[in-house]
C-alpha cells in the first residue's frame, strides 16, 4: 500500500492513543457537567464562540471535552476486551491445536457456538436484565470476539506443531508446558497480534453500537456511540452533536484497519516462510 | 539454424544497469530436436532463464528485462498478447517441478487433457485423450480419464502434465526441474519416457536441473550457470570429460558416486553469492583455486573447441592437480 | 549388548480410515559404536517412522527399540536422559529445525539444560566449542536463525546435536535439500566430526551415492520391510535384491558414458495402505516367480555379508 497512507494512519492512531491518555487533563471543560444556558451551541466556525470550539450538546456539555473523554473510554474498552478475549481465545485455541483429538473437536464446537451468538440481541438481553454498565459491555463484546483468537491460535499452533524444532524439543525431553511456552506461543504471537490490531476497529464499532442502543456504557459517560445517539433528535438542527463523534469513530477505525492490513502483509510472508 | 536463440538476456530487479541482476548477458541457442541442459546451484538464475523464454517471470521483473529471445526470427520479448499466448502451450510448452501446481485439482485429468486437445484442434477428443495417456505410459488410460489429480501419484501426475504439454505438438519443451520431487526409480522412468517422447515427436528440450546425473542421462548439450551467467557450455561428453571452467570442474568433483568412497569430497569453499552480492568481474573468483588479478574483469566466452565455450581467463590451462 | 541402539522386529501400524497402514514391519537393525549404518529407501518405505520411533516421538505397535540392550519403555528417568544425550538427531529441513524466535545460543543450550547437570557457564563454553567445530564462530551464537543461509543453519543443527557429546547421530537426509557444493561441505564436516569424536551414525537417505560416501553398512527398506542388508561397497555396486538393483540403476551417475542399465526400474511404488501380498516388491520385480505372489520371503544370510529377503536369491536364482 502507499507509504503515505500507512504513515498517515499510524499518525492518526498515535493521536488517538495520546488523546485518550493525556487529553482529559488538557481540556478545560468538564465533559460531564453542562450549563443549560449553553445548550446546543454550534461549533466556532458555524456561529459559535471560542469557548466551545466544537459546540455543546443538549445539556450544554462541551463537545470537544466529551470527544476527548470518549477516546479514553473507547481505548479502555478496547484494551480490556482484547486482553480478556485475547487471553481466553488464545488459551483455548492453542490447547485445541496442541492436544487435538476429542478436546479439539469439543472446543471448536464451542467456537462455532460463540460465532453464532447474535451480538446485539445478546447485549440487549443482558442490558435489559442488569442495566447498562461498563462490565456488561466488556463481557458481551469479549464473548463474541474470543473465538477469532481461538481460530487463529489453533491454526497457527497446528502449523508450528509440525515444524521440526517442536519435534526436537520433544526429543530433548521437554514437557508440554515448556514446549508451548517456549516454542509454540512465541511463534503464533505475530499472527495473534495482527488479529488484535484488526479487532480494535470492530470493538470500537461494537461499543459505539451498543452504547447507541442504550445497553453499553451508561450515561453520562461520553462514549462516542451514545453521543451519536444523543444527537439523534437534532440531526438537522444541531448536526454537530452526532457528527463529530461519528467522524471520530470513522477516522479511528479506518486508521486501525489500514495499520492492521499493513501488519498482515508484513507478517504473512514471514509466516508462510522462506524463499525456495 | 537454431530454433531458439537467446541473445544477451539480462533480467534485473529494477531498471538500469546498476540494479541487482538475476541474469546477466545470457546467450544460448537450442537446435531443433536437441536437449540442452541448464545446470546450476541456487542463485544461478537457471529457473529464471527457463521461465523467461515464455515470459512467465513475475511482472515486476519485466522492466528490468533486456536482450532478445528469438523464436524462428521473432523476438518473444516484443510479442503482444495473442501471439504470445499462442506460443505458450502451442509451439513451446513447459513442464514444471510441482505437478499439483500445473494441474487443476477440481477437474478430472480427462477434462484437462481434452481441453488441451481441443485447443490443438483435435476431434474425437475422448479417444485422443486415451491415446495421449497411453503414450505417456499410464496404465488403464480409459479409466484414468475420470480420475482427479489428487488420486494419482507424483510420477503419474507428471506424465499427465507431459501429455497435456504435448497436445499441440510443440517444437520445444522447457522442463524446470520436473523430477526433483520424484523418487529415484520414478525419476528414472520419467526421464526414459521424456527421451522416448522426444524421439517420437522430434521436439527440442531445454532442461533445467541441479543434478548432473540427470544431465548425463538425457542431455545432448549442457550449459553451466553461476551467479546469473553461463560459465561453460558444450556437448555433454565433452563437458564431463574435459571441463574447462574451474567451477564446472569443482562441481563435478563434489558429487559423490556409488563406485568410490573417498575419505573426503573435494569442496569449494564458501557459498554461491546471493543476488545483489555478486563480486566484481568473474563472480566465481573469490572461491576459485586458479584466481588471479585479471579475474577482477569479467572474462568473455571463449571458444575452445567446436561448440565448447567457457568464460574463464584460465580456460586453456590444465586442471589443478 | 555392545550396540548403542538396536531395534528388534520393530513395527508400527497406524489405524486409518482406509484400513491399517503398516508403516514399518519386522525391522531389526543395530548401531555399533563408531560404526556408520545407512538406511536407504524411497517414499513410503517407513524411514520417517523409524526415526520417530527411535527418537521416542512415537511408540511401536510391535517389537521394541533398545538402548544398550535395554528396551526404551523400561528405562528409568535417569537412563532416559542418558539416552537423550547419547542419540542426537539432525533433520532434513534446516528452515524447520531451528526455532526462528530463539537465538542460536538458546537453541543449542536447550537439550543441554534439559538433560545434563551442566552449569550455565559450562553450557556457554560448550556452545562456543561446538560452533567452532562445525566451522562457525562463537559470535554466531547471538544471532537468529534467519540471519544464516541454509547450509549454515544445517551446521547449527549439527552443532546442537554435537553439544550433548552424543554416541550416535541420527542423520535424516541432512543434505538432500542443499546445493551440490554445500552438500559436499556438510558431508565432509559430518565425516570429520565423526572421525574426531568417534561417533556412530545412523544415516537415513534415499541416495545410494551419499550413503556409500558416509556409511560402512547399508540397510535397504521397501514398504516398511528390510529387503537387503550388507556392507556399503557391496550394496552400492553389486546388490543382490532386485529392488536395490533398481534403486542403483536409478542413481544416475555424473557420467554420460556409464554403462547402459541392464534392468531398468519399473512400475509405481504401491501405497502402504494396500501393499502387495507375498513379497511387497513382486509387482515391480522382473524376476518374480509364483511363490513371490503368495509368500513373503524371510531374511537369510547373504554371500559377502549381511542379509537378503528374496525368493529368487534364496532359490539360487542367480
Amino acid at each position: 500500500m502507499q507509504k503515505f497512507t500507512f504513515r498517515a494512519a499510524l499518525v492518526l492512531l498515535a493521536l488517538f492513543v495520546l488523546t485518550a491518555v493525556f487529553g482529559p487533563y488538557l481540556v478545560e471543560h468538564d465533559p460531564l457537567k453542562g450549563s443549560l444556558r449553553a445548550r446546543l451551541e454550534p461549533p466556532l466556525w458555524a456561529g459559535g464562540s471560542a469557548e466551545h470550539l466544537l459546540g455543546t450538546d443538549r445539556l450544554g456539555r462541551d463537545m470537544l471535552a466529551r470527544i476527548v473523554s470518549g477516546a479514553r473510554i473507547s481505548l479502555t474498552v478496547c484494551v480490556v476486551v482484547i486482553a480478556i478475549a485475547g487471553s481466553i481465545g488464545t488459551a483455548i485455541g492453542t490447547l485445541s491445536g496442541y492436544v487435538g483429538g476429542w478436546l479439539d473437536r469439543i472446543l471448536m464446537r464451542l467456537v462455532d457456538l460463540a460465532l453464532s451468538l447474535p451480538v446485539i440481541l445478546l447485549a440487549l438481553l443482558i442490558g435489559a436484565v442488569s442495566g447498562p454498565s461498563f462490565g456488561n459491555i466488556v463481557l458481551v463484546i469479549s464473548l463474541v470476539l474470543w473465538s477469532q483468537y481461538a481460530r487463529m491460535a489453533r491454526g497457527e499452533t497446528l502449523r508450528v506443531k509440525n515444524e521440526d524444532y517442536v519435534d526436537l524439543a520433544r526429543t530433548s525431553g521437554l514437557g508440554h508446558v515448556r514446549i508451548i511456552a517456549r516454542h509454540i506461543l512465541p511463534n503464533i504471537a505475530p499472527a495473534l497480534i495482527v488479529v488484535a490490531t484488526l479487532q480494535v476497529g470492530v470493538v470500537i464499532v461494537l461499543e459505539a453500537s451498543l452504547s447507541f442502543l442504550g445497553v453499553g456504557v451508561p450515561p453520562p459517560n461520553p462514549s462516542w456511540g451514545s453521543m451519536v445517539a444523543d444527537g439523534r433528535s437534532y440531526v438537522v438542527t444541531a448536526w454537530w452533536v452526532s457528527l463529530f463523534p461519528g467522524i471520530a469513530i470513522l477516522l479511528v477505525v479506518m486508521a486501525v484497519n489500514i495499520v492492521g492490513d499493513a501488519l498482515t502483509d508484513r507478517i504473512n510472508p514471514a509466516l508462510r516462510g522462506r524463499t525456495a | 539454424m537454431s530454433l531458439l536463440s537467446i541473445r544477451n538476456l539480462s533480467v534485473r530487479l529494477g531498471r538500469g544497469a546498476e540494479a541487482p541482476a538475476i541474469l546477466e548477458e545470457v546467450s544460448l541457442d537450442v537446435m531443433p530436436g536437441e536437449t540442452l541442459g541448464l545446470v546450476g546451484e541456487s542463485g544461478s538464475g537457471k529457473s529464471t532463464l527457463g521461465m523467461s523464454v515464455l515470459r512467465l517471470t513475475p511482472p515486476r521483473l519485466a522492466d528490468g528485462t533486456s536482450g532478445e529471445i528469438l523464436w524462428e526470427g521473432r523476438d518473444i520479448l516484443k510479442m503482444r498478447g495473442r501471439e504470445l499466448r499462442g506460443l505458450r502451450g502451442g509451439e513451446i510448452s513447459m513442464i514444471l517441478q510441482d505437478p499439483m501446481a500445473s494441474l487443476n485439482p477440481v477437474f478430472s485429468i480427462g477434462a484437462q487433457l481434452t481441453e488441451a486437445l481441443r485447443r490443438a484442434g483435435r476431434s474425437d477428443l475422448l479417444k485422443a485423450a486415451e491415446a495421449a495417456l497411453a503414450e505417456v505410459r499410464i496404465p488403464s488410460p480409459a479409466d484414468r480419464l475420470r480420475a482427479y489429480p489428487h488420486q494419482m501419484s507424483g510420477g503419474m501426475r507428471q506424465r499427465v502434465v507431459s501429455a497435456i504439454g504435448l497436445a499441440q505438438e510443440p517444437r520445444l519443451i522447457i522442463c524446470d526441474e520436473p523430477t526433483t520431487a520424484l523418487d529415484a526409480t520414478i525419476q528414472f522412468q520419467f526421464l526414459d519416457l521424456l527421451r522416448a517422447l522426444q524421439e517420437a515427436h522430434g521436439m527440442a528440450m531445454l532442461f533445467v536441473t541441479h543434478d548432473f546425473g540427470v544431465v548425463a542421462r538425457i542431455c545432448d548439450r549442457v550449459a553451466v550457470m553461476y551467479a546469473g551467467r553461463i560459465v561453460e557450455t558444450g556437448p555433454v561428453r565433452e563437458i564431463f570429460r574435459n571441463p574447462r571452467h574451474p567451477y564446472t570442474r569443482a562441481l563435478l568433483a563434489a558429487v559423490p558416486s556409488t563406485t568410490a568412497a573417498p575419505d573426503r569430497l573435494p569442496v569449494i569453499e564458501g557459498a554461491p553469492p546471493s543476488i545483489g552480492n555478486r563480486p566484481e568481474g568473474c563472480a566465481f573468483h573469490p572461491r576459485c583455486p586458479l584466481a588471479g588479478p585479471d579475474c577482477q574483469r569479467q572474462p568473455p566466452m571463449e571458444t575452445l573447441a567446436p561448440r565448447h565455450q567457457a568464460a574463464c581467463w584460465r580456460a586453456r590451462e590444465e586442471a589443478v592437480a | 549388548m555392545s550396540a548403542i541402539l538396536s531395534t528388534h522386529a520393530l513395527g508400527r501400524t497406524f489405524r486409518t480410515r482406509g484400513g491399517p497402514l503398516h508403516a514399518l514391519s519386522d525391522v531389526s537393525i543395530e548401531c555399533q559404536p563408531h560404526h556408520s549404518l545407512g538406511v536407504v529407501g524411497e517414499s513410503g518405505c517407513g524411514k520417517t517412522t523409524l526415526n520417530r520411533l527411535i527418537l521416542m516421538l512415537d511408540t511401536p505397535t510391535e517389537g521394541e527399540v533398545r538402548f544398550k540392550g535395554k528396551p526404551l519403555p523400561a528405562l528409568s528417568a535417569a537412563e532416559r536422559r542418558a539416552y537423550r544425550r547419547a542419540v542426537q538427531p539432525v533433520f532434513q529441513n534446516p528452515f524447520s529445525s531451528l526455532n526462528p524466535r530463539l537465538r542460536v545460543r538458546r537453541i543449542i543450550r536447550e537439550p543441554l539444560a534439559a538433560n545434563t547437570e551442566m552449569s550455565r557457564a559450562q553450557i556457554d563454553a560448550r556452545v562456543d566449542e561446538v560452533l567452532e567445530a562445525v566451522g562457525l564462530i562463537p559470535r554466531d551464537a547471538d544471532r537468529f536463525p534467519a540471519e544464516f543461509s541454509g547450509g549454515q543453519r544445517q551446521r547449527i543443527a549439527i552443532a546442537r546435536a554435537l553439544a550433548s557429546k552424543p554416541e550416535l547421530m541420527l542423520l535424516d537426509e541432512p543434505v538432500s535439500s542443499q546445493d551440490i557444493s554445500i552438500r559436499a561441505q556438510i558431508l565432509n564436516v559430518l565425516k570429520e566430526l565423526r572421525d574426531e569424536y568417534g561417533l556412530a551414525t545412523l544415516f537415513v537417505s534415499h541416495d545410494l551415492a551419499t550413503v556409500r560416501f558416509m556409511c560402512d553398512e547399508v540397510v535397504v527398506i521397501y514398504l516398511g520391510r528390510i529387503v537387503e542388508h550388507g556392507p556399503a561397497d557391496l550394496i552400492c555396486t553389486a546388490p543382490r535384491h532386485p529392488y536395490t538393483q533398481a534403486l542403483l540403476a536409478a542413481t544416475l551417475p555424473a557420467d554420460p558414458d556409464a554403462p547402459a542399465v541392464a534392468i531398468p526400474p519399473e512400475g509405481e511404488i504401491p501405497s502402504p495402505l494396500s501393499p502387495p501380498k507375498g513379497c511387497a516388491y513382486h509387482t515391480r520385480c522382473p524376476f518374480k516367480r509364483d511363490i513371490c505372489k503368495t509368500t513373503r520371503p524371510i531374511a537369510q544370510p547373504a554371500e559377502g555379508g549381511g542379509m537378503i529377503a528374496c525368493h529368487m536369491v534364496h532359490q539360487g536364482g542367480w
